[in-house]
Protein backbone atom coordinates (compact mmCIF):
# COMPACT_ATOMS: atom_id res chain seq x y z
CA UNK A 1 0.00 0.00 0.00
CA UNK A 2 3.29 2.60 0.64
CA UNK A 3 4.54 1.43 -2.22
CA UNK A 4 1.43 2.24 -4.19
CA UNK A 5 0.73 5.61 -2.55
CA UNK A 6 4.98 6.50 -2.72
CA UNK A 7 4.70 5.49 -7.04
CA UNK A 8 1.55 7.48 -6.80
CA UNK A 9 2.74 10.88 -5.90
CA UNK A 10 5.88 10.22 -7.86
CA UNK A 11 3.23 10.02 -10.59
CA UNK A 12 1.21 12.98 -9.79
CA UNK A 13 4.52 15.30 -9.56
CA UNK A 14 5.89 13.72 -12.87
CA UNK A 15 2.65 14.87 -14.32
CA UNK A 16 2.29 18.73 -12.96
CA UNK A 17 1.37 20.87 -15.62
CA UNK A 18 -0.28 18.66 -18.08
CA UNK A 19 -4.13 18.73 -18.67
CA UNK A 20 -6.74 17.00 -16.34
CA UNK A 21 -7.64 14.17 -18.61
CA UNK A 22 -3.76 13.15 -19.14
CA UNK A 23 -3.21 13.26 -15.36
CA UNK A 24 -5.88 10.81 -15.17
CA UNK A 25 -5.16 8.37 -18.06
CA UNK A 26 -1.12 8.62 -16.30
CA UNK A 27 -2.52 7.83 -13.22
CA UNK A 28 -4.24 4.77 -14.43
CA UNK A 29 -1.32 3.33 -16.61
CA UNK A 30 0.97 3.76 -13.25
CA UNK A 31 -1.22 2.77 -11.22
CA UNK A 32 -1.53 -0.39 -13.22
CA UNK A 33 2.43 -0.64 -13.20
CA UNK A 34 2.83 -0.26 -9.52
CA UNK A 35 -0.28 -2.74 -8.43
CA UNK A 36 3.03 -5.39 -10.42
CA UNK A 37 5.92 -3.94 -8.39
CA UNK A 38 3.80 -4.53 -5.10
CA UNK A 39 2.98 -7.50 -5.82
CA UNK A 40 6.34 -8.85 -6.33
CA UNK A 41 7.21 -7.16 -3.24
CA UNK A 42 4.71 -8.83 -0.95
CA UNK A 43 5.41 -11.91 -2.94
CA UNK A 44 9.59 -11.53 -1.31
CA UNK A 45 8.33 -10.57 1.70
CA UNK A 46 6.04 -13.62 2.11
CA UNK A 47 8.61 -16.18 0.33
CA UNK A 48 11.07 -15.12 3.56
CA UNK A 49 8.52 -16.27 5.58
CA UNK A 50 8.66 -16.53 9.80
CA UNK A 51 10.69 -18.73 11.55
CA UNK A 52 8.51 -21.15 13.66
CA UNK A 53 10.12 -23.33 15.96
CA UNK A 54 8.07 -26.48 17.44
CA UNK A 55 8.02 -24.56 21.52
CA UNK A 56 8.05 -28.00 22.83
CA UNK A 57 8.00 -28.32 26.77
CA UNK A 58 10.29 -30.83 28.30
CA UNK A 59 9.08 -32.00 30.87
CA UNK A 60 10.90 -34.78 33.06
CA UNK A 61 8.89 -38.33 33.67
CA UNK A 62 8.35 -37.59 36.89
CA UNK A 63 6.78 -33.91 36.78
CA UNK A 64 4.30 -35.44 33.72
CA UNK A 65 1.53 -34.17 35.56
CA UNK A 66 2.00 -30.78 36.49
CA UNK A 67 -0.62 -28.09 35.77
CA UNK A 68 -1.28 -26.93 31.89
CA UNK A 69 -2.46 -23.22 31.57
CA UNK A 70 -4.64 -21.33 29.86
CA UNK A 71 -5.40 -18.11 28.12
CA UNK A 72 -7.82 -15.47 29.72
CA UNK A 73 -11.37 -16.44 29.15
CA UNK A 74 -10.15 -19.63 26.81
CA UNK A 75 -10.26 -23.11 27.59
CA UNK A 76 -8.04 -24.27 24.06
CA UNK A 77 -5.14 -26.25 25.14
CA UNK A 78 -2.16 -25.19 23.45
CA UNK A 79 -0.17 -27.52 21.10
CA UNK A 80 2.67 -27.23 23.33
CA UNK A 81 1.82 -29.24 26.05
CA UNK A 82 -0.23 -32.00 23.37
CA UNK A 83 2.96 -34.68 23.67
CA UNK A 84 2.93 -34.01 27.27
CA UNK A 85 -1.22 -35.32 27.31
CA UNK A 86 -0.06 -38.02 24.67
CA UNK A 87 2.80 -39.31 28.05
CA UNK A 88 0.49 -39.15 30.34
CA UNK A 89 -2.50 -41.08 28.50
CA UNK A 90 0.25 -43.41 27.72
CA UNK A 91 1.16 -43.80 31.68
CA UNK A 92 -2.44 -44.11 32.80
CA UNK A 93 -2.78 -46.59 29.38
CA UNK A 94 -0.30 -48.70 31.12
CA UNK A 95 -0.93 -48.10 34.86
CA UNK A 96 -4.80 -49.17 34.68
CA UNK A 97 -4.75 -49.19 38.60
CA UNK A 98 -4.72 -45.31 39.04
CA UNK A 99 -7.62 -42.24 38.16
CA UNK A 100 -6.93 -38.79 37.28
CA UNK A 101 -8.84 -36.13 38.89
CA UNK A 102 -8.72 -33.51 36.48
CA UNK A 103 -9.56 -30.01 38.18
CA UNK A 104 -10.14 -26.79 36.56
CA UNK A 105 -9.48 -23.30 37.71
CA UNK A 106 -9.55 -19.76 36.82
CA UNK A 107 -8.44 -16.66 37.25
CA UNK A 108 -9.84 -13.98 39.36
CA UNK A 109 -11.07 -11.70 36.70
CA UNK A 110 -14.82 -13.12 36.00
CA UNK A 111 -17.85 -13.71 37.46
CA UNK A 112 -17.94 -16.50 39.79
CA UNK A 113 -20.50 -18.30 37.92
CA UNK A 114 -19.20 -18.26 34.32
CA UNK A 115 -15.40 -18.88 36.01
CA UNK A 116 -17.17 -22.29 37.51
CA UNK A 117 -18.61 -23.27 34.29
CA UNK A 118 -15.23 -21.93 32.30
CA UNK A 119 -13.60 -24.34 34.57
CA UNK A 120 -15.11 -27.33 34.10
CA UNK A 121 -15.07 -26.59 30.08
CA UNK A 122 -10.67 -26.34 30.68
CA UNK A 123 -10.94 -29.45 32.67
CA UNK A 124 -13.04 -31.16 30.27
CA UNK A 125 -11.01 -30.20 27.49
CA UNK A 126 -7.96 -31.96 28.78
CA UNK A 127 -10.05 -34.86 29.55
CA UNK A 128 -11.22 -35.04 26.42
CA UNK A 129 -7.81 -35.53 24.67
CA UNK A 130 -6.73 -37.97 27.20
CA UNK A 131 -10.31 -40.25 25.90
CA UNK A 132 -9.41 -39.34 22.32
CA UNK A 133 -5.95 -41.27 23.77
CA UNK A 134 -7.64 -44.00 24.98
CA UNK A 135 -7.92 -43.18 28.71
CA UNK A 136 -11.71 -45.03 29.61
CA UNK A 137 -13.68 -42.06 30.62
CA UNK A 138 -14.72 -43.54 34.05
CA UNK A 139 -11.26 -43.09 35.52
CA UNK A 140 -10.75 -39.60 34.64
CA UNK A 141 -12.45 -37.58 37.15
CA UNK A 142 -13.68 -33.70 36.20
CA UNK A 143 -14.49 -30.75 38.86
CA UNK A 144 -14.45 -27.43 38.38
CA UNK A 145 -13.24 -24.82 41.30
CA UNK A 146 -13.93 -21.48 39.09
CA UNK A 147 -12.13 -19.20 40.78
CA UNK A 148 -12.43 -20.30 44.22
CA UNK A 149 -8.68 -21.68 44.71
CA UNK A 150 -6.43 -19.77 43.39
CA UNK A 151 -2.43 -20.45 43.75
CA UNK A 152 -1.77 -16.73 43.61
CA UNK A 153 -3.62 -14.36 45.21
CA UNK A 154 -1.82 -10.86 44.15
CA UNK A 155 -3.80 -8.81 41.52
CA UNK A 156 -1.32 -8.39 37.62
CA UNK A 157 -0.99 -11.00 34.84
CA UNK A 158 1.30 -12.76 36.37
CA UNK A 159 -0.79 -14.39 38.91
CA UNK A 160 -3.72 -14.42 36.82
CA UNK A 161 -1.52 -16.67 34.29
CA UNK A 162 -0.65 -18.78 36.74
CA UNK A 163 -4.61 -19.41 38.23
CA UNK A 164 -5.68 -19.89 34.82
CA UNK A 165 -4.77 -23.58 34.96
CA UNK A 166 -5.74 -27.46 34.66
CA UNK A 167 -4.40 -29.39 37.58
CA UNK A 168 -3.76 -33.06 37.83
CA UNK A 169 -4.08 -35.66 40.68
CA UNK A 170 -3.31 -39.22 40.32
CA UNK A 171 -5.50 -41.27 42.54
CA UNK A 172 -4.51 -44.69 43.32
CA UNK B 1 -74.60 7.01 26.43
CA UNK B 2 -76.99 4.54 27.79
CA UNK B 3 -74.39 1.89 27.96
CA UNK B 4 -72.09 4.42 29.81
CA UNK B 5 -74.37 5.27 32.63
CA UNK B 6 -74.70 1.60 33.30
CA UNK B 7 -71.35 1.25 33.26
CA UNK B 8 -70.66 4.27 35.95
CA UNK B 9 -73.70 2.28 38.01
CA UNK B 10 -71.97 -1.28 37.83
CA UNK B 11 -68.58 0.94 39.01
CA UNK B 12 -70.50 2.96 41.76
CA UNK B 13 -72.04 -0.48 43.06
CA UNK B 14 -68.73 -2.64 42.86
CA UNK B 15 -66.62 0.54 44.93
CA UNK B 16 -69.47 0.13 47.44
CA UNK B 17 -69.61 -3.45 47.68
CA UNK B 18 -66.12 -2.68 48.02
CA UNK B 19 -65.94 0.07 50.80
CA UNK B 20 -68.68 -1.96 52.63
CA UNK B 21 -66.28 -4.84 52.60
CA UNK B 22 -64.02 -2.28 55.31
CA UNK B 23 -61.40 -2.27 52.74
CA UNK B 24 -58.92 -0.07 53.10
CA UNK B 25 -58.07 1.62 49.64
CA UNK B 26 -54.35 3.27 48.54
CA UNK B 27 -52.95 4.67 45.55
CA UNK B 28 -49.31 5.03 45.22
CA UNK B 29 -48.22 7.78 42.81
CA UNK B 30 -44.88 6.77 41.43
CA UNK B 31 -42.48 9.34 39.95
CA UNK B 32 -39.16 10.15 40.02
CA UNK B 33 -38.02 12.92 42.55
CA UNK B 34 -41.32 12.76 44.77
CA UNK B 35 -41.18 13.85 48.04
CA UNK B 36 -40.18 11.90 50.63
CA UNK B 37 -42.54 12.22 53.95
CA UNK B 38 -41.55 13.71 57.08
CA UNK B 39 -41.51 12.05 60.10
CA UNK B 40 -40.46 12.18 63.41
CA UNK B 41 -39.14 9.16 65.79
CA UNK B 42 -38.70 9.97 69.29
CA UNK B 43 -36.55 7.94 71.66
CA UNK B 44 -38.84 5.39 73.45
CA UNK B 45 -39.14 6.45 77.19
CA UNK B 46 -39.12 3.62 79.97
CA UNK B 47 -43.13 3.46 81.23
CA UNK B 48 -42.12 2.79 85.02
CA UNK B 49 -39.28 4.97 86.28
CA UNK B 50 -37.90 1.43 87.42
CA UNK B 51 -37.82 -0.40 83.88
CA UNK B 52 -34.27 -2.23 84.89
CA UNK B 53 -31.22 -1.44 82.91
CA UNK B 54 -31.36 0.12 79.88
CA UNK B 55 -32.23 -1.79 76.80
CA UNK B 56 -28.93 -2.96 74.58
CA UNK B 57 -30.61 -2.09 71.44
CA UNK B 58 -32.56 0.96 70.70
CA UNK B 59 -35.70 -0.33 68.90
CA UNK B 60 -36.15 3.71 67.78
CA UNK B 61 -32.93 4.26 66.40
CA UNK B 62 -33.62 0.66 64.45
CA UNK B 63 -36.67 1.78 63.34
CA UNK B 64 -35.44 5.10 62.21
CA UNK B 65 -33.10 3.50 59.85
CA UNK B 66 -35.49 1.49 58.31
CA UNK B 67 -37.61 4.35 57.95
CA UNK B 68 -34.36 5.63 56.03
CA UNK B 69 -33.62 2.50 53.98
CA UNK B 70 -36.98 2.24 52.98
CA UNK B 71 -36.62 5.35 50.91
CA UNK B 72 -40.09 7.04 51.56
CA UNK B 73 -39.02 9.22 54.46
CA UNK B 74 -36.90 12.07 55.40
CA UNK B 75 -36.51 10.95 59.34
CA UNK B 76 -35.65 13.36 62.04
CA UNK B 77 -34.66 11.71 65.32
CA UNK B 78 -35.67 13.44 68.55
CA UNK B 79 -34.77 12.39 72.33
CA UNK B 80 -38.42 13.74 73.47
CA UNK B 81 -41.55 14.83 72.15
CA UNK B 82 -41.67 18.36 71.39
CA UNK B 83 -44.79 18.85 69.15
CA UNK B 84 -44.31 22.93 68.58
CA UNK B 85 -40.92 21.71 67.35
CA UNK B 86 -42.60 19.29 64.99
CA UNK B 87 -44.67 21.42 63.86
CA UNK B 88 -42.28 23.76 63.32
CA UNK B 89 -39.90 21.55 60.95
CA UNK B 90 -43.10 20.42 58.84
CA UNK B 91 -43.37 17.00 60.40
CA UNK B 92 -46.93 15.26 59.99
CA UNK B 93 -46.32 12.25 61.38
CA UNK B 94 -43.80 11.04 64.62
CA UNK B 95 -43.19 7.44 65.84
CA UNK B 96 -42.73 7.40 69.58
CA UNK B 97 -43.38 4.47 72.53
CA UNK B 98 -42.44 3.17 75.51
CA UNK B 99 -40.78 0.12 76.73
CA UNK B 100 -40.88 -2.03 80.08
CA UNK B 101 -39.17 -5.47 81.19
CA UNK B 102 -41.74 -8.58 82.50
CA UNK B 103 -39.56 -11.37 83.57
CA UNK B 104 -36.89 -12.18 80.58
CA UNK B 105 -39.11 -10.08 78.45
CA UNK B 106 -39.05 -6.76 77.11
CA UNK B 107 -42.36 -5.28 76.37
CA UNK B 108 -42.53 -2.51 73.43
CA UNK B 109 -45.63 -0.10 72.72
CA UNK B 110 -44.51 1.52 69.86
CA UNK B 111 -47.32 4.27 67.34
CA UNK B 112 -47.56 6.08 64.74
CA UNK B 113 -49.23 9.74 66.00
CA UNK B 114 -50.43 12.24 64.17
CA UNK B 115 -48.38 15.35 65.06
CA UNK B 116 -51.42 18.00 64.50
CA UNK B 117 -54.21 15.84 66.08
CA UNK B 118 -51.65 13.63 68.06
CA UNK B 119 -54.42 11.09 67.05
CA UNK B 120 -53.42 7.47 66.63
CA UNK B 121 -52.55 5.78 63.32
CA UNK B 122 -51.28 2.51 64.00
CA UNK B 123 -49.99 0.88 67.60
CA UNK B 124 -48.58 -2.46 67.94
CA UNK B 125 -47.48 -4.20 71.66
CA UNK B 126 -44.48 -6.75 70.86
CA UNK B 127 -43.12 -8.95 74.01
CA UNK B 128 -40.22 -10.24 72.91
CA UNK B 129 -36.27 -11.32 74.60
CA UNK B 130 -34.20 -8.92 74.08
CA UNK B 131 -31.99 -10.67 71.90
CA UNK B 132 -34.89 -9.75 69.47
CA UNK B 133 -35.69 -6.29 70.06
CA UNK B 134 -34.20 -5.70 66.39
CA UNK B 135 -36.65 -8.29 65.20
CA UNK B 136 -39.78 -6.21 67.06
CA UNK B 137 -38.24 -2.77 65.71
CA UNK B 138 -38.26 -4.30 62.04
CA UNK B 139 -41.56 -5.69 61.97
CA UNK B 140 -42.96 -2.05 63.75
CA UNK B 141 -41.14 -0.32 60.70
CA UNK B 142 -43.14 -2.70 58.31
CA UNK B 143 -46.31 -1.64 59.89
CA UNK B 144 -45.78 2.13 59.75
CA UNK B 145 -45.09 1.62 55.92
CA UNK B 146 -47.86 -0.18 55.53
CA UNK B 147 -50.25 2.63 57.07
CA UNK B 148 -48.38 5.00 55.73
CA UNK B 149 -48.08 3.84 51.87
CA UNK B 150 -50.45 0.66 51.70
CA UNK B 151 -46.82 -1.25 50.71
CA UNK B 152 -45.31 -4.26 52.26
CA UNK B 153 -41.88 -3.01 53.93
CA UNK B 154 -38.72 -4.90 53.45
CA UNK B 155 -37.47 -4.68 57.05
CA UNK B 156 -38.39 -7.76 57.76
CA UNK B 157 -36.69 -9.56 55.05
CA UNK B 158 -33.75 -10.93 55.08
CA UNK B 159 -30.72 -11.13 52.77
CA UNK B 160 -28.53 -15.09 52.26
CA UNK B 161 -24.78 -14.84 51.57
CA UNK B 162 -21.56 -16.64 51.02
CA UNK B 163 -18.74 -15.87 53.74
CA UNK B 164 -15.42 -16.92 53.89
CA UNK B 165 -13.66 -18.55 56.41
CA UNK B 166 -10.31 -19.54 54.97
CA UNK B 167 -10.31 -22.18 52.13
CA UNK B 168 -13.91 -23.17 52.94
CA UNK B 169 -16.92 -21.01 52.00
CA UNK B 170 -20.25 -21.06 54.34
CA UNK B 171 -23.89 -20.07 53.44
CA UNK B 172 -24.75 -17.84 56.09
CA UNK B 173 -28.43 -15.86 56.47
CA UNK B 174 -28.45 -12.09 57.99
CA UNK B 175 -31.65 -9.43 58.83
CA UNK B 176 -31.48 -6.77 55.55
CA UNK B 177 -29.43 -4.57 57.66
CA UNK B 178 -26.59 -6.65 57.64
CA UNK B 179 -27.10 -7.43 61.41
CA UNK B 180 -27.23 -11.19 63.01
CA UNK B 181 -25.23 -13.19 60.52
CA UNK B 182 -25.57 -16.66 61.27
CA UNK B 183 -24.43 -19.63 59.77
CA UNK B 184 -26.48 -22.09 57.66
CA UNK B 185 -23.64 -24.91 57.02
CA UNK B 186 -20.86 -25.77 58.63
CA UNK B 187 -19.05 -28.36 56.16
CA UNK B 188 -15.72 -26.61 56.44
CA UNK B 189 -16.04 -27.06 52.35
CA UNK B 190 -17.12 -24.58 49.32
CA UNK B 191 -20.57 -23.32 49.67
CA UNK B 192 -21.95 -21.52 46.69
CA UNK B 193 -24.55 -18.99 44.78
CA UNK B 194 -27.34 -19.75 47.77
CA UNK B 195 -30.78 -18.77 46.64
CA UNK B 196 -34.08 -18.26 48.88
CA UNK B 197 -37.24 -20.66 48.49
CA UNK B 198 -40.13 -18.81 47.78
CA UNK B 199 -41.55 -19.11 51.09
CA UNK B 200 -38.09 -18.22 52.96
CA UNK B 201 -37.97 -20.83 54.41
CA UNK B 202 -35.27 -22.74 53.07
CA UNK B 203 -32.36 -21.79 50.64
CA UNK B 204 -30.84 -24.02 47.58
CA UNK B 205 -26.97 -23.79 46.99
CA UNK B 206 -24.31 -25.32 45.59
CA UNK B 207 -21.93 -27.23 47.50
CA UNK B 208 -18.88 -29.45 47.09
CA UNK B 209 -19.74 -30.88 50.69
CA UNK B 210 -19.33 -34.64 49.20
CA UNK B 211 -16.62 -34.11 46.58
CA UNK B 212 -18.56 -32.89 43.79
CA UNK B 213 -20.41 -29.59 43.46
CA UNK B 214 -24.01 -30.45 43.73
CA UNK B 215 -27.32 -28.45 44.74
CA UNK B 216 -28.51 -28.85 48.21
CA UNK B 217 -31.50 -27.55 50.33
CA UNK B 218 -30.72 -26.65 53.61
CA UNK B 219 -34.75 -25.47 56.14
CA UNK B 220 -33.10 -22.47 57.75
CA UNK B 221 -35.43 -23.87 60.93
CA UNK B 222 -35.30 -27.35 61.06
CA UNK B 223 -31.18 -27.21 59.86
CA UNK B 224 -32.37 -30.51 57.17
CA UNK B 225 -30.25 -31.02 54.59
CA UNK B 226 -31.40 -32.90 51.46
CA UNK B 227 -29.24 -33.68 47.92
CA UNK B 228 -31.29 -32.49 45.11
CA UNK B 229 -28.59 -33.79 42.27
CA UNK B 230 -27.44 -36.37 41.58
CA UNK B 231 -24.83 -36.47 39.26
CA UNK B 232 -21.06 -35.79 40.26
CA UNK B 233 -20.58 -33.37 37.55
CA UNK B 234 -20.84 -29.69 37.86
CA UNK B 235 -24.15 -27.92 39.11
CA UNK B 236 -24.58 -24.57 40.11
CA UNK B 237 -27.13 -20.82 40.33
CA UNK B 238 -30.13 -22.36 41.06
CA UNK B 239 -33.48 -19.34 41.22
CA UNK B 240 -37.07 -21.24 42.40
CA UNK B 241 -39.79 -20.11 40.51
CA UNK B 242 -42.55 -19.22 42.84
CA UNK B 243 -45.62 -20.04 40.45
CA UNK B 244 -44.66 -23.37 39.70
CA UNK B 245 -42.36 -24.28 42.06
CA UNK B 246 -39.71 -25.20 39.80
CA UNK B 247 -35.78 -24.59 40.51
CA UNK B 248 -33.84 -23.77 37.34
CA UNK B 249 -30.12 -24.27 37.48
CA UNK B 250 -26.86 -25.00 35.14
CA UNK B 251 -25.29 -28.07 35.09
CA UNK B 252 -22.72 -29.86 33.08
CA UNK B 253 -24.17 -33.42 33.72
CA UNK B 254 -24.49 -33.94 29.56
CA UNK B 255 -21.07 -32.62 28.99
CA UNK B 256 -21.39 -28.61 27.99
CA UNK B 257 -22.65 -26.13 30.22
CA UNK B 258 -26.91 -26.32 29.85
CA UNK B 259 -29.75 -24.97 32.03
CA UNK B 260 -31.92 -27.44 33.77
CA UNK B 261 -35.49 -27.28 35.50
CA UNK B 262 -36.39 -29.66 38.12
CA UNK B 263 -38.89 -29.88 40.64
CA UNK B 264 -38.23 -28.67 44.07
CA UNK B 265 -37.19 -31.89 45.20
CA UNK B 266 -34.55 -33.16 42.31
CA UNK B 267 -37.52 -34.68 40.81
CA UNK B 268 -38.93 -34.74 36.69
CA UNK B 269 -34.93 -32.97 35.60
CA UNK B 270 -35.53 -31.17 32.18
CA UNK B 271 -33.34 -29.80 29.73
CA UNK B 272 -33.69 -26.32 28.40
CA UNK B 273 -30.87 -25.22 26.32
CA UNK B 274 -29.02 -27.27 23.84
CA UNK B 275 -25.55 -26.41 22.34
CA UNK B 276 -22.12 -26.06 22.54
CA UNK B 277 -22.00 -22.69 24.70
CA UNK B 278 -21.91 -22.06 28.19
CA UNK B 279 -25.44 -21.32 29.40
CA UNK B 280 -25.60 -20.67 33.09
CA UNK B 281 -27.06 -18.37 35.69
CA UNK B 282 -31.00 -18.69 34.93
CA UNK B 283 -33.43 -16.45 36.68
CA UNK B 284 -37.01 -16.88 36.56
CA UNK B 285 -39.09 -13.69 35.94
CA UNK B 286 -41.39 -13.19 38.74
CA UNK B 287 -44.73 -14.58 36.89
CA UNK B 288 -42.51 -17.36 36.09
CA UNK B 289 -43.11 -17.81 32.31
CA UNK B 290 -39.88 -16.39 31.47
CA UNK B 291 -35.87 -17.15 32.31
CA UNK B 292 -33.04 -14.86 31.98
CA UNK B 293 -29.35 -16.10 31.58
CA UNK B 294 -26.30 -16.06 30.53
CA UNK B 295 -24.77 -17.68 27.47
CA UNK B 296 -21.24 -17.22 25.53
CA UNK B 297 -22.48 -18.29 21.82
CA UNK B 298 -21.36 -15.27 20.65
CA UNK B 299 -17.53 -15.91 22.10
CA UNK B 300 -18.32 -14.10 25.40
CA UNK B 301 -20.69 -13.93 27.85
CA UNK B 302 -24.11 -11.75 27.21
CA UNK B 303 -27.63 -11.76 29.03
CA UNK B 304 -30.30 -13.38 26.91
CA UNK B 305 -33.81 -14.20 27.97
CA UNK B 306 -36.26 -17.08 27.32
CA UNK B 307 -39.71 -18.81 27.96
CA UNK B 308 -39.43 -21.29 30.64
CA UNK B 309 -39.29 -23.89 28.20
CA UNK B 310 -36.42 -23.18 26.57
CA UNK B 311 -37.65 -21.49 23.59
CA UNK B 312 -38.16 -17.66 22.11
CA UNK B 313 -34.36 -16.71 23.16
CA UNK B 314 -33.44 -13.21 22.58
CA UNK B 315 -30.73 -11.45 23.29
CA UNK B 316 -30.98 -8.64 25.85
CA UNK B 317 -27.65 -6.94 26.05
CA UNK B 318 -25.00 -5.65 23.16
CA UNK B 319 -22.69 -3.08 25.33
CA UNK B 320 -19.73 -4.60 26.90
CA UNK B 321 -17.95 -7.66 25.98
CA UNK B 322 -18.25 -9.56 28.97
CA UNK B 323 -21.93 -9.19 30.90
CA UNK B 324 -23.15 -11.84 33.76
CA UNK B 325 -25.56 -12.14 36.79
CA UNK B 326 -28.82 -11.18 35.76
CA UNK B 327 -31.97 -10.94 38.13
CA UNK B 328 -35.23 -9.85 37.33
CA UNK B 329 -37.08 -6.95 39.38
CA UNK B 330 -39.94 -7.72 41.18
CA UNK B 331 -41.94 -6.13 38.88
CA UNK B 332 -40.71 -7.42 36.48
CA UNK B 333 -39.55 -4.20 34.56
CA UNK B 334 -36.01 -4.77 34.45
CA UNK B 335 -33.28 -7.06 34.64
CA UNK B 336 -30.13 -5.82 36.92
CA UNK B 337 -26.47 -7.57 35.20
CA UNK B 338 -22.89 -7.20 35.63
CA UNK B 339 -20.10 -6.08 33.60
CA UNK B 340 -16.65 -6.18 33.05
CA UNK B 341 -14.48 -3.25 32.32
CA UNK B 342 -10.85 -3.60 33.15
CA UNK B 343 -10.53 -6.07 35.28
CA UNK B 344 -13.59 -5.13 37.44
CA UNK B 345 -17.95 -5.35 37.70
CA UNK B 346 -20.07 -2.47 37.74
CA UNK B 347 -23.58 -2.61 37.88
CA UNK B 348 -26.05 -2.44 35.35
CA UNK B 349 -29.69 -1.76 34.52
CA UNK B 350 -31.53 -2.43 31.63
CA UNK B 351 -35.68 -3.32 30.42
CA UNK B 352 -36.43 -6.29 28.79
CA UNK B 353 -36.30 -4.49 25.30
CA UNK B 354 -32.64 -4.21 25.99
CA UNK B 355 -33.18 -0.41 26.11
CA UNK B 356 -32.56 2.15 28.62
CA UNK B 357 -28.82 0.27 29.90
CA UNK B 358 -28.32 2.57 33.23
CA UNK B 359 -25.14 2.00 35.10
CA UNK B 360 -25.29 1.76 39.03
CA UNK B 361 -21.68 1.78 39.66
CA UNK B 362 -18.69 3.44 38.80
CA UNK B 363 -14.79 3.50 39.66
CA UNK B 364 -15.27 1.54 43.29
CA UNK B 365 -13.64 -1.30 43.54
CA UNK B 366 -15.60 -4.44 42.08
CA UNK B 367 -19.27 -4.84 41.99
CA UNK B 368 -20.67 -7.97 42.15
CA UNK B 369 -24.06 -10.32 42.21
CA UNK B 370 -26.76 -7.59 42.56
CA UNK B 371 -30.15 -8.57 43.97
CA UNK B 372 -33.63 -7.04 44.04
CA UNK B 373 -35.39 -6.49 47.36
CA UNK B 374 -38.57 -8.16 47.15
CA UNK B 375 -40.29 -4.77 46.62
CA UNK B 376 -37.74 -3.59 43.97
CA UNK B 377 -36.73 -0.53 45.58
CA UNK B 378 -33.66 -1.08 46.57
CA UNK B 379 -30.66 -3.60 45.39
CA UNK B 380 -28.05 -5.47 47.50
CA UNK B 381 -24.94 -6.64 45.99
CA UNK B 382 -21.09 -7.15 47.43
CA UNK B 383 -18.37 -4.79 46.54
CA UNK B 384 -14.25 -4.97 47.27
CA UNK B 385 -14.59 -0.85 47.27
CA UNK B 386 -13.43 -1.46 51.05
CA UNK B 387 -10.60 -3.90 50.37
CA UNK B 388 -12.32 -6.85 51.46
CA UNK B 389 -16.11 -8.29 50.15
CA UNK B 390 -17.96 -6.81 51.82
CA UNK B 391 -22.25 -6.31 51.27
CA UNK B 392 -24.20 -2.74 50.29
CA UNK B 393 -27.06 -1.69 49.92
CA UNK B 394 -28.54 1.24 47.19
CA UNK B 395 -31.53 2.19 45.38
CA UNK B 396 -32.69 0.53 42.72
CA UNK B 397 -31.57 3.79 40.68
CA UNK B 398 -28.17 4.00 42.06
CA UNK B 399 -28.70 6.31 44.40
CA UNK B 400 -27.76 6.24 48.65
CA UNK B 401 -24.92 3.36 48.69
CA UNK B 402 -24.74 2.34 51.68
CA UNK B 403 -22.50 -0.52 53.23
CA UNK B 404 -24.43 -2.81 55.69
CA UNK B 405 -21.47 -5.65 56.65
CA UNK B 406 -18.16 -4.92 57.47
CA UNK B 407 -16.24 -8.51 57.96
CA UNK B 408 -14.69 -8.14 54.60
CA UNK B 409 -15.70 -11.73 53.63
CA UNK B 410 -19.08 -11.81 52.24
CA UNK B 411 -20.33 -12.10 48.51
CA UNK B 412 -23.03 -13.62 46.45
CA UNK B 413 -25.78 -12.21 48.23
CA UNK B 414 -29.79 -12.91 47.41
CA UNK B 415 -32.79 -10.91 48.76
CA UNK B 416 -35.41 -13.38 50.10
CA UNK B 417 -39.23 -12.43 49.19
CA UNK B 418 -41.45 -10.56 51.93
CA UNK B 419 -42.00 -11.79 55.28
CA UNK B 420 -46.02 -12.76 55.86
Amino acid sequence: MTVVGFLLAACVSAFKGTKKGDLLDGRQQLKGAAREVHEIKVAEEEGNGRDLRWREEIVPEDSLFQDIYFEYNRSEIDTTVLSRLVRMARRMNTDKGVTLRIEGHCDERGSQEYNLALGERRAAAAALYLGRLGVESVRLEIISFGEERPLDRSENEAAYAKNRRVHFEVKP
Amino acid sequence: MRYLLLVAMMLICFSSLLLGAGEDLFIEVESEGIQKMEIGVIAFQPKQAESGPPLTGAPWTVVATDLRFSGRFNVTEFSVLDTAELHRKNIAVFIDGKWSREGEKVVLDCFVHDAFTLSQITGKQYSVREKDVRRASHLFSDEAVFRLFGEKGIASTRIVCVAQFGKAKEICIMDYDGYNLTRLTSNNQLNLSPCFSPDNKSVVYTSYRQGTPALYKTGIYTGKTVRLTTNNRLNFSPSWSSVDDRIAFASTMNGDCDIYTMDADGGAMKRITMGGAIESSPCYSPNGYEITFTSDRTGNPQVYIMDNEGTHIRRLTFEGKYNDAPTWSPKGDKITYISLEKARFDIYTVDLEGSNVKRLTQENGSNEHPSFSPDGRLLVFSSTRAGGSDLYLMGADGTDQTRITFTGNLSSPEWSGYYE
